[in-house]
């Protein structure tokens, strides 16, 4: 729609020097979580709903220090990142139990874990959540980039319902 | 050769111009840089939710009447939903 849009101000007598197409768009803008205005501007999405600081670890990180992540974190799992926190993996905590200290998160980890966009509705998830029966899903930018991870019972709370 | 194509696009040195994609690193700049933002989605669309300052201007009501507000001095960057 917008590159018709943009092909029409050129005809309507704009400079094609100055008229710019955001093919990506707003799907784009709301995904990286950015402001919005309008009716929706108040309503809770999942990536203003996360823990922003999950437990992370690259590739390489010996297993030993993932168990030491994971030990007092209420995430039963830590995320495998890239430098740019791009999500690469989850290790879950029950796959270090068998996993000699030496081995490294690449060797345990899931590998494409799903996720979530930014902009999906809070309560929309909680429930999607809820019916699954699972607590907590992984919110990335459109880029893949880790936002944080979204804990069905914080957004429930947040809520302020009892959508549990 | 400079001049007008038939459908409207400038021709600058026997080149058409046409409008640039952009992306969001180049949408913030021209932000910064004081764009105009339009929003082409139907109004039930741009109600629920718009980028900061952007207007509506659906793309069914695209016209010379409904441009009249734009600064045609500055640029200006259409989107959509996501291009489609």
């Amino acid at each position: 729609m917008s590159p018709r849009a943009a092909c029409r101000l050129e005809t309507l007598g704009f400079d094609p020097a100055l008229v710019f197409d955001y093919v990506p768009g707003k799907a784009d803008w709301l995904a990286n979580g950015l402001p919005r205005e309008g009716d929706s501007a108040g309503v809770l999405h999942a990536g203003e709903a996360v823990d922003a600081h999950p437990p992370t670890c690259a590739l390489d990180t010996p297993v030993s220090q993932v168990r030491e992540m994971l030990d007092g974190s209420r995430c039963g799992f830590c995320l495998v990142v890239t430098a740019r926190r791009i999500v690469l993996g989850r290790v879950r905590r029950s796959a270090l139990a068998g996993a000699a200290a030496t081995e490294t998160a690449e060797t345990v980890m899931e590998p494409g874990p799903s996720t979530v966009r930014f902009d999906e509705r809070a309560d929309a998830l909680v429930e999607r959540l809820a019916k699954r029966e699972l607590k907590t899903a992984v919110v990335t930018t459109p880029g893949g980039c880790l936002v944080g991870v979204f804990h069905r019972e914080d957004a429930t709370a947040r809520l302020g319902g009892t959508r549990d | 050769m400079h001049g007008r194509a038939a459908d409207g696009r400038e021709r600058r040195a026997g080149v058409l111009v046409m409008a640039t994609s952009i992306g969001l690193a180049e949408l913030k700049r021209l932000l910064d840089d004081g764009a105009q933002l339009v929003e082409v989605l139907p109004a039930a669309e741009y109600a629920d939710a718009h980028l900061p300052r952007a207007v509506n201007i659906p793309l069914k009501e695209l016209d010379a009447t409904t441009v009249e507000p734009l600064d045609r001095s500055r640029p200006v960057v259409v989107y959509c939903w996501d291009g489609l």
